[in-house]
């Protein structure tokens, strides 16, 4: 291929990927600057060890690139654009959440102390909650390929500055993609998949349950926090008290003053049909004389008006040679 | 030409605005006189337009034919859309007024105006026709008598010149004592709509017709001539006279102008004629002959070839003719037959003979009437001719054969009876127009209409007529001479129900003496439907104009006309009946028709509506040939009435009693009933104790039943005529072949049926019944009751492709070492979906992510408790996106039940939707800028959780709110409709076989589109006991044709609503949620909407996009136009049904042997799973291993997984049903090379810079790299793709 004499595009280093002998894939890597903008979704990929990836194989493993990268150094791990970083999120918040809950636990031992007084009897019930939180059995997972839109990015991401550099100089020369034997494809992989998404009875019930135990602890937890107790109007700095919609039974979380329905709340007492009626029978229509001949003049007119439309699309047919039946 | 004139006017203001300070005075005068330039070119162009054309009607005359009313000009079309600002003035008023109140909305009357002026001839053209006229009538008066002479000898001479007399069967015999004669003409008139201007434009570029009136003279009659066909021999010899005194022009000037080898232009004032004859035979009936002229082209002033028009030369005689006509009252009989066997007593009455000699004296009368109708009813023209075009689109009248149409032999077929006929249309209106009489159970007046009946008012009434005239039982008479007295009794006319009467009094003549009751009953079913049509104009259902239903569609397809059409080849036809009978028919072939009709209307009783004969319209003989029928086959088109048409036992009047012996009432119809049905009628006792003569057809499957009314005809045929008899494909009907589309090859069938499995949607709904019984037994197991199991599957409302079938786990089927294992190819189970829904409580978690996981355990409770009720059930909880952190609804159960039915149940909570909906829009009170302003600043987080919930409330309106409701309203539907479920069958089989189905188009929007041509033009559900629209169709064929003639024209532009919910509307719940439309921008072309769905959200949004909107409407036209030729012989339905590929860029081969769908599609090739051939295929490793997998389909996921990934670059189908090829084909705008960019969104290759140096600065372009996408598909579909293959 001609193009195979490019050795950049755009800024983009060119990395030429052989697929089989007479196919060639093209990826255009740079290194990756983060932006300033969206910082919050950039957490994670640090500067300097990064390599930007533009049009990553759609059926690409995090290891298949790893193994493509192996000639200039280690890869940490791939993020791949448009998978949700919900993921990555999702990986952060949990580590996070360990770190609070053990700081809560300190915390709240500091409120139980000041809150005893007030609500023995349930703190007693509350501390045999609290004080281990309920493991979640996970669902096994199976390795399976996930198969991305084409032409997407990712980033890699090495072990150290130099794998970087390496990556980007040794661009030049064609390489071969391996194909992971490991993680099935083809028709594997539906088999793969197939299987994978039905776990056993068994775990299922294990994981719902203990996903529900720790979900309650957290209620109870989020409830413990909160400063709001049932029955007690909220009260804020300024003196206001705050109005919120009732539960079930009317009652709101702060207790006191409820407001009646959703609906309520979403239209205010002014909104919904009752409120337009009113408008309309302010005036009559058919009261002066005038207003009767000018009623009468615009049927007229409004029926001239219809007549010449009609006509002007049965033109507009005809000219379509549309009346010629055969 | 045309952009030629184009410039030229559109030049023309432009010259004067350029000009017009500058050199004001000079300028006007040629600018003016190039105006005129131009409208000179653009007038000639019609002329040549026109003359190409070769037809009367007009393009070019538009400015003065067309004057919109009252000569309102068309400069105030112009104005549209601006508010006049005057009020219309009194007489515009008037106009606009008539419109609306007289027709049936004023767009109509402006399109009825609009259509007027196409149908009529323009007939200031016609001077060369009346100066050939002139000289035509010249000649005929100044010919020469032939002296008497025997007929035979006469047209023995005859022939000898190249003419052979048409005497009428059975011909003179030679030893007559009458002789024929020729004197000439003793009066010569046009008759017709020549005169009266009535002529309207016959279907299929026929020519208008002048009916020349020649009338014989009295001379040559006596009085006896009424008998024995004596009168149409003599006719005969007369019109055979005529023609020759017109060939030697018609020949000479041939020979001449070869001799010379140039064309000679005659003298101008030349009374010779250069004309071409030919024998008209109208009916098949040779007693109805008439001499056609045409005129050769040779550029002379009588040379009206270029008008299309022919002149028919009819032979009259005058009421003063010597021939007894009091005698041709319809019940005497004028045949006698020459064999003395017959004695006086057998022979029945001659109408039919009768009327048609009695046709030959009411010309002249005829064109008076029409004259006077004329004068005194302004809008009797225009009502003539809008009957006329509605009955051409019919095929009532003559047709040509036409090969040009569609390519291949395509018979245009016409309802048998018409041919010939067009006066009756005349009489018609005048019987409306001026009252007359109907004589049935009771007699009756029918009133006159008033005179002053606008054109449309007085077609509506004589539709209304048509689809309220029942012929069988009731006689109508006019009298088209109020003074005079009627010619015979009007109980003359008794049939006792075998013939239609709609007779004149004052001549005698029965208009409808010979059409078939059958052809007349099509009549009235035709009628009904355009009344539908019209009556429900307005109608939001409406699928097509209502004008161009009425008046501008052909609709003469056979199969979008008629639920059951049979052709019959009559070669080995039998017919006994009696020299006379068959001569009062006029001919064997008309007679065996006419029995033929008689039989199968008796037989089929109230099975059918209507029965049509159809055949190919007869054409014009040449001069030299006597006629025959040359067309040995007729269609048979009938109309089923639904109610009866499956009917398994026809029931005949009851026994004779034993020990009566007073006279049986029964005994009469008993023998019909013996005569009928031969062999095959019974004596039986039923269950209700009645014993009766009875024919019971034996069937085994619902397919069968639907075939009653073929085997009826079968029967019928074979019994009476033995048609069929030597030739076994004499009577066929497409109806297996369509039936074989929806079926499973028959070597799998044969081994579902060894293993003894259950099959068919009945089975499979028992089995639905079976489980939700179970679950609701389960109570105590769970933690809550179960409130609702709702089946949403096409397989429990019967509009599945293939009829479902259960595999069993532990049967032989699925063992590796039976002898009746299931190939791979042959293992796909498909899943019935169903949603449970639980009781209502407060115990469920207000958190959606904890409502999917108290979903798991709900799902894990019903698992354990079914497998411990239920032996050898299995159950398995399926995680859809294996994403267990989701909020979207993953899990569902499926459900193996020991028959084998494979259930997948998921859980229905109403929480749900409330929950996303907060999370979606949580500040329902902020005003929308305000919130637009807010939502600049919400985290990448917040904003992914709302796309999520987005997608996850679509989900559930459509999973667990429309599916179920949806799936009510379909089947009410096929309980509504018997024809509705197999229609959806053909038309999902049809449209996966093109490769659109699923992967573009939903099976519930399938469902909706064949909703439509059952419930068009009904704005709300039928009530109770109220009929069913005469347009809904009964068979599947007929509205599959519906369908995809639809397809073909619909503009989806315009969206489509189709009210399937029908009356369940009012009474559910109105405030049901809608999803938000704009959360998502839209995808697909089409707008189906429903009752529920007032945006066409739900099912379409994703639907097909434009691209494969066009596709469709492509397919559609293709298939409406293969549709055109299939009759009732077998002309490869299947054809429909085959997809060409040589349009695809690139084609994926699939491995047929791992296809678990492979045994449904259209051509299965066996040898893929007999062993042998492709043993190495069975053998491999996971076939014989793996247990059943339900809903398993690696083909459809690697085609989703496709389609999602190369969703820009490429679109791909397939054949959901066992297709083994995906097509692809590229965005044509990425085959440009363009420069790079991050996210282009496909996979590139960067282009060589052609000029390095040069373009430093720009951006490398890059392009599609097809090989390295290729080369991933490959990869992607390793083991199930066989080979990738890139087309031209």
């Amino acid at each position: 291929m001609s193009a195979n004499s490019l050795k950049s595009v755009a800024g983009f280093t060119l990395i030429t990927v052989k697929y089989s002998p007479d196919s060639t894939h093209f990826v255009y890597v740079r290194a990756h600057t983060a932006s300033k903008k969206g910082k919050a979704r950039d957490t994670g990929l640090p500067d300097g060890r990064t390599l930007f990836m533009v049009n990553v194989p759609p059926d690409a493993t995090e290891r298949e690139i790893a193994h493509f990268f192996k000639s200039s150094g280690t890869v940490e791990r791939v993020v791949f654009a448009g998978d949700d970083m919900e993921e990555t999120l999702r990986e952060e918040l949990v580590g996070e959440e360990l770190d609070e809950s053990e700081d809560e636990e300190h915390e709240m031992e500091g409120v139980e102390e000041i809150e005893a007084d007030v609500h023995p009897r349930k703190k007693r019930k509350m501390d045999k909650v609290f004080k281990t939180a309920p493991l979640v059995t996970p669902l096994p997972t199976h390795p399976t390929r996930v198969l991305r839109k084409t032409g997407r990015s990712a980033h890699v991401v090495f072990l150290d500055d130099s794998s970087l550099t390496r990556a980007l100089a040794s661009a030049s020369r064609p390489r071969i993609w391996a194909p992971e034997e490991s993680t099935p494809s083809g028709i594997d992989h539906y088999l793969a998949l197939y299987r994978s998404h039905r776990p056993p009875l068994d775990v299922v019930k294990a994981h719902a349950n203990s996903w529900m135990e720790h979900f309650d602890w957290e209620q109870a937890k989020k409830k413990q926090q909160s400063k709001y107790k049932k029955g007690e109007a909220i009260v804020d700095d300024d003196g206001f008290t705050l109005v919120a919609r009732g539960g079930a039974y009317g009652q709101s979380v702060g207790g006191g003053v409820g407001v009646a329905s959703k609906r309520f709340q979403r239209e205010g007492p002014e909104g919904g049909k009752r409120h337009r009626k009113k408008k309309e029978s302010k005036e009559k229509d058919a009261f002066y004389s005038f207003q009767i001949h000018e009623k009468k003049r615009k049927e007229l007119l409004d029926l001239k008006q219809k007549w010449e439309e009609d006509k002007a699309k049965v033109e507009k047919l005809k000219e379509s040679r549309k009346f010629r039946p055969y | 030409m045309p952009i030629d004139r184009k410039r030229k006017r559109g030049d023309q203001p432009q010259i004067s605005t350029e000009r017009k300070h500058a050199v004001h005075s000079i300028e006007d005068e040629p600018a003016g006189s190039s105006q005129d330039e131009a409208n000179a070119t653009w007038d000639s162009d019609q002329e040549l337009a026109n003359d190409s054309d070769t037809s009367l009607d007009d393009e070019g005359d538009e400015e003065h034919a067309w004057g919109g009313l009252n000569g309102v000009t068309t400069k105030s079309v112009g104005q549209h859309g601006t508010v006049p600002k005057k009020p219309p003035t009194g007489e515009e008023l008037r106009t606009i007024k008539d419109a609306t109140d007289l027709y049936l909305s004023s767009s109509f009357k402006l399109k009825i105006d609009a259509l007027l002026p196409k149908v009529r001839p323009k007939y200031d053209r016609f001077s060369p026709l009346e100066k050939s006229l002139h000289s035509l009538h010249s000649l005929l008066t100044s010919l020469s008598d032939v002296p008497p002479r025997s007929p035979i000898d006469a047209s023995g001479e005859l022939l000898r010149r190249g003419i052979a007399v048409p005497y009428p069967t059975p011909e003179p015999p030679e030893d007559t004592k009458w002789k024929v004669a020729f004197a000439k003409p003793q009066d010569i008139s046009l008759v017709g709509g020549w005169n009266t201007k009535l002529l309207v434009k016959r279907k299929d570029g026929l020519p208008y017709v002048i009916d020349l009136a020649v009338e014989m003279p009295d001379s040559l009659f006596q009085e006896k001539d009424y008998l024995n066909n004596r009168f149409f021999h003599k006719k005969a010899f007369y019109l055979a006279t005529i023609a020759a005194a017109l060939l030697p022009l018609a020949n000479s000037k041939e020979q001449a102008s070869k001799k010379k080898g140039i064309r000679q232009t005659p003298k101008k004032d030349s009374p010779l004629l250069n004309v071409e004859l030919s024998w008209e035979t109208a009916g098949t009936d040779l007693r109805s002959t008439a001499l056609i002229i045409k005129h050769k082209p040779d550029g002379s002033l009588h040379d009206f070839s270029s008008l299309n028009v022919q002149i028919r030369v009819i032979a009259v005689i005058s009421p003063s003719s010597p021939i007894s006509l009091h005698r041709l009252s319809p019940d005497r009989s004028n045949i006698r037959s020459a064999h003395p066997s017959t004695t006086k007593d057998g022979e029945s009455a001659t109408p039919i003979y009768n009327s048609i000699l009695l046709q030959h004296t009411i010309a002249r009368s005829h064109l008076l009437r029409m004259y006077n109708l004329q004068k005194n009813v302004p809008a009797f023209g225009d009502a003539l001719a809008l009957l006329k075009v509605w009955v051409n689109q019919r095929g009532y009248g003559e047709s040509a054969v036409s090969d040009e149409n569609v390519g291949t032999r395509s018979t245009q077929w016409t309802v048998r009876g018409f041919e010939g006929m067009g006066s009756w249309w005349v009489v018609v209106l005048d019987y409306l127009v001026n009252g007359g009489e109907v004589l049935g159970a009771k007699k009756e007046k029918r009133r006159p209409l008033g005179h002053s009946l606008s054109s449309y008012q007085l077609f509506r009434a004589a539709l209304d007529f048509f689809s309220r005239q029942d012929w069988s039982q009731e006689r109508v008479f006019l009298r088209t001479d109020p003074s005079a007295n009627a010619r015979f009794s009007a109980n003359a006319y008794e049939t006792n129900g075998t013939d239609a009467v709609f007779a004149d009094l004052v001549s005698g003549v029965n208009f409808l003496s010979g059409v078939p009751l059958g052809s007349l009953e099509m009549l009235k079913y035709d009628a009904q439907m355009t009344l539908e049509t019209l009556s429900n104009a307005n109608c939001p259902a409406m699928i097509n104009d209502p004008f161009d239903e009425v008046f501008l569609t052909d609709k003469r397809t056979l199969l979008s006309r008629f639920d059951v059409v049979i052709s019959i080849n009559l070669e080995d036809a039998k017919l006994s009946l009696p020299l006379d009978i068959i001569a009062e028919y006029g001919g064997p072939y008309n007679a065996l028709l006419s029995s033929l009709n008689t039989t199968l209307r008796s037989g089929l009783g109230n099975r059918a509506k209507a029965i049509a004969i159809l055949q190919p319209c007869p054409q014009l003989t040449p001069l030299d040939e006597r006629y025959s029928v040359s067309e040995n086959t007729v269609l048979l088109g009938i109309i089923l009435d639904i109610e009866h048409a499956h009917r398994l036992v026809d029931y005949g009047p009851p026994a004779a009693a034993e020990d009566d012996n007073t006279k049986d009432p029964h005994s009469e119809e008993r023998a019909k009933f013996r005569a009928l049905w031969g062999s095959k009628a019974e004596l039986r006792r039923f269950k209700d104790g009645r014993i009766l003569e009875s024919v019971v057809w034996e069937v085994s499957t619902a397919d069968e039943r639907a075939h009653i009314p073929y085997l009826v005809c079968q029967y019928l045929l074979k019994q009476h005529f033995s048609i069929g008899g030597k030739l076994p494909n004499a009577v066929q009907w497409t109806g297996d072949e369509w039936d074989e589309l929806l079926k499973l090859n028959g070597s799998i069938v044969q081994l579902y049926q060894a293993a003894k499995v259950q099959t068919g949607f009945k089975a499979a709904m028992s089995a639905f019944d079976g489980l939700v019984k179970t679950l609701k037994s389960m109570d105590d197991e769970l933690p809550l009751a179960i409130l609702n199991v709702s089946p949403v599957s096409p397989l429990l409302r019967y509009t599945n492709v293939f009829s479902p079938v259960a595999v069993p786990p532990s049967s032989p089927l699925l063992a590796s070492s039976s002898s009746v294992t299931l190939p791979a190819c042959a293992r796909y189970v498909p899943l019935v979906d169903i949603v449970i829904e639980f009781e209502k409580s407060g115990r469920w978690p207000d958190d959606l992510k904890a409502i999917q996981k108290v979903k798991m355990a709900f799902l894990e409770a019903i698992a354990a408790g079914l497998g411990k009720k239920v032996n050898g059930l299995h159950a398995q909880i399926v995680l859809d996106d294996g994403d267990a952190e989701s909020i979207r609804d993953t899990a569902r159960l499926e459900i193996l039940t020991p028959e084998g039915w494979a259930f997948s149940a998921r859980i229905c909570h109403d929480r749900e939707a409330t929950l996303l909906d907060d999370i979606i829009d949580d500040k329902p009170h902020i005003p929308k800028a305000i919130k637009k302003r807010l939502e600049k600043n919400a985290t990448p987080q917040e904003i992914q959780l709302r796309h999520e919930a987005i997608q996850a409330k679509e989900v559930y309106i459509r999973r667990y709110i429309h599916g179920p409701r949806h799936h009510r309203a379909v089947a009410a539907l096929s309980h509504r409709f018997s024809a509705y479920t197999g229609t959806v069958r053909l038309v999902k089989r049809w449209l996966a076989s093109h490769w659109l189905l699923g992967g573009h188009i939903q099976e519930e929007v399938v469902e909706l589109l064949c909703a439509i041509v059952f419930l068009t033009g009904s704005g709300a559900a039928k009530s109770e006991g109220e009929k069913e629209k005469a347009s809904v169709p009964s068979t599947k064929e007929r509205a599959f044709a519906l369908v995809v003639q639809f397809l073909a024209k619909w503009e989806w532009e315009g969206g489509l609503f189709v009210p399937i919910y029908g009356s369940e509307v009012d009474g559910g719940s109105s405030a049901a949620p809608e999803v938000r439309s704009a959360s998502t921008s839209r995808r697909g072309a089409w707008t189906i909407r429903t009752e529920r769905d007032a945006e066409g959200y739900i099912w379409t949004v994703n639907g097909p996009d434009a691209v494969v909107a066009r596709r469709i409407k492509d397919i559609a036209r293709a298939t409406w136009n293969s549709l055109q030729v299939i009759d009732g012989t077998d002309a490869g339905v299947k054809n429909l049904f085959l997809h060409p590929t040589t349009h695809y860029e690139v084609l994926v081969g699939i491995d047929r042997a791992h296809a678990p769908r492979y045994f449904q599609s259209v051509v299965v090739d066996e040898n893929v799973w007999q062993k042998g051939k492709y043993a190495n295929a069975i053998s491999k490793d996971h076939d014989t291993e793996l247990p059943l997998m339900p809903g398993f389909d690696p083909t459809q996921l690697l085609f989703t997984d496709l389609q999602r990934v190369y969703d820009e670059t490429f679109k791909i189908f397939y054949d959901p049903y066992g297709g083994t090829t995906f097509g692809i084909i590229f965005d044509p705008t990425l085959k440009a090379p363009r420069p790079f960019r991050v996210r282009g969104g496909y996979n590139s290759a960067p282009l060589a810079k052609e000029d390095d140096k040069a373009k430093e600065k720009d951006k490398t372009l890059v392009a599609l790299n097809v090989e390295a996408i290729l080369k991933e598909i490959q990869r992607m579909g390793e083991g199930l793709i066989t080979n990738i293959t890139l087309q031209e």
